[in-house]
């Protein structure tokens, strides 16, 4: 009977476990693959068909070596517990090398202010719509297909999905086209409450204005400064608590005025500055204190138990020595008297000795 | 090829399956020393099951631990987060390598005494706690959540000694665990 309620409650605990989310909460950004190494879902091959509407879209023209949004529209999805979605841009559908940079894409800027590929937003309603965007700079003259693939959860079974392809021909920068360097990545990141100044790199540009703007939040416009021929300078006000920042460049020249996509800059917790070694020795210390900690107790409560035994062994003895008699008496010059046995010396040998006297 | 992350993912799992399996054992190992139940058999099962799945995760924990740090954004410790999961890790590692030694060379004479057999139990339980808390960092770091978050641990103070103390620790560790190591395979050595 015990042995059948064992096996039942480990069948139902077992059964409790979703094989299929692995990850529930998410794997946070990353540069992945589609499938993220199995590490999002667990086993890819138990995902359903997620219901979403996935679409691609790109933001203007895609020149050489020339930042351009891409954006990802999604709706229709059905949310699991933790209403976290992924979703992946990639440029194939094959499984592996099919990052932006596979594909000779660079990947500037995310929606959550890292430079990933995969990022995951949260969700809050059935059926709402959202709209996320990547900013990425071609680094070769070729045309490239997009794909955007999602993985959410929902009613305990992992979801998958991907887009049909954006075909995105690069073109080769116009003379005289108002641009940004080929060269330049702008800031991503930054600490908390720190002021930033943001440098800016153009080419053929002979004014430019920025505009900047909180996450969904009307934007405000300032003029950069001129530092040294092509190179500019704004500034960026500090931020108090994790956020991210929106900012675009407004350039003019002989060519059309040209306006960048959005790039983004977060705001995070200083990253620690600690001396490594320090940590390193700190841990190899603790290690050895609690290895030696118990080994010393243990030797310590063993060799108590040694010498208590030992102690036992002792007194068992006493009664021994107590039934083996007195100590044999020391033998006569002459040695043994005649007649005499040993056993009857080491009884009565001390008698003889007193008579001697 | 296998990424830092996956590898991670993947040596971490076996490390927190085993040491989870040891704590189990150790658990019931405990419950036995206080007298709340008596099963030789269950002695038997758990004090084998305990021991080998602990080493099994001792395998696993250098390799947990380096492909940690190397998938860390930046390749070193640069989140109290991972700082108290590197001093975490190496406290697990510590007592279970002492829990294994002692087995090793004390073998049976452990139950023969309920202060060691309490303390075995006791430093075993100790190490996958220690383990599993560290594991739980790692889920804080990577998704901002955790299944110990009800605790409110203080995850994101560090305590960090001057090198100089921890080189005293480390040394005077040394030194006391060779005689430590000393003591104890003398009294193993001892016949009965």
């Amino acid at each position: 009977m015990n042995k059948i309620t064992i096996v039942l409650s480990l069948v139902i605990l077992l059964s409790l476990t979703s094989l299929g989310g692995a990850n529930p909460g998410g794997v946070g950004d990353g540069d992945f693959d589609m499938q993220c190494g199995g590490a999002c879902h667990g086993d890819a091959s138990q995902n359903q068909t997620s219901p979403a509407l996935l679409e691609l879209s790109l933001d203007g023209d895609a020149y050489f070596g020339l930042p351009v949004s891409i954006t990802a529209s999604v709706s229709g999805i059905q949310f699991s517990s933790s209403d976290a979605i992924g979703l992946f841009l990639l440029t194939d559908v094959t499984g592996h090398s099919d990052l932006p940079e596979d594909g000779g894409w660079e990947v500037i800027s995310d929606v959550n202010g890292g430079d990933n590929n995969y990022v995951e937003i949260e969700g809050s309603s059935f059926d709402e719509a959202y709209t996320i965007s990547w900013t990425l700079k071609p680094t070769v003259l070729e045309s490239t297909t997009f794909y955007l693939s999602i993985h959410h959860g929902g009613q305990n079974t992992p979801y998958f999905a991907i887009s049909s392809g954006l075909n995105i021909d690069v073109l080769p920068v116009p003379d005289n086209l108002p641009r940004l360097s080929s060269e330049y990545s702008p800031i991503i990141s930054r600490d908390l409450g720190q002021q930033t100044t943001m440098p800016v790199f153009t080419s053929d540009v002979d004014e430019l204005a920025i505009e900047w703007r909180l996450v969904d939040r009307p934007s405000n416009s300032i003029n950069a400064t001129l530092v040294d021929n092509n190179s500019w300078e704004f500034e960026l006000p500090p931020a108090l608590q994790p956020s991210i920042i929106e900012w675009r460049a407004v350039m003019d020249g002989d060519g059309p005025t040209q306006i960048t996509p959005w790039f983004r800059i977060a705001a995070q917790e200083p990253i620690l500055e600690v001396n490594q070694l320090q940590v390193y020795l700190q841990s190899l210390a603790f290690c050895i204190f609690f290895l030696t900690l118990i080994l010393t107790l243990q030797s310590r409560y063993l060799n108590n138990q040694e010498d208590l035994s030992m102690e036992i062994d002792h007194s068992s003895l006493v009664p021994q020595q107590e039934n083996s008699g007195v100590s044999t008496p020391p033998l006569p010059e002459g040695g043994l008297p005649d007649g005499w046995t040993m056993e009857q010396w080491k009884w009565y040998g001390h008698e003889y000795l007193e008579d001697l006297k | 090829m296998i990424s830092s992350a996956t590898f991670h993912v993947i040596t971490t799992e076996l490390v927190v399956g085993s040491f989870a399996m040891a704590g189990i054992c150790f658990l019931v190992l405990a419950i036995q020393s206080f007298g709340v139940f008596e099963s030789e058999k269950a002695t038997i099962v758990t004090d084998y099951a305990g021991h080998f799945a602990l080493g099994f995760g001792l395998l696993a924990t250098p390799f947990a631990i380096f492909t940690g740090i190397s998938s860390s954004p930046t390749s070193d410790l640069s989140s109290p987060l991972l700082v108290n999961k590197m001093f975490l890790s190496m406290i697990a590692t510590g007592l279970a390598v002492a829990v294994l030694f002692t087995r090793t060379k004390a073998g049976n004479q452990l139950s023969a005494s309920k202060p060691s057999s309490l303390i075995q139990s006791a430093a075993g339980l100790a190490a996958s706690g220690f383990m599993l808390m560290t594991a739980s960092i790692g889920g804080k770091f990577s998704r901002g959540e955790s299944v110990l978050d009800f605790l409110n641990l203080p995850y994101d103070t560090i305590f960090l000694m001057p090198t100089w103390v921890s080189a005293i620790i480390l040394v005077a560790g040394v030194l006391s665990a060779i005689v430590a190591v000393i003591n104890l395979t003398k009294s193993s050595a001892i016949e009965h």
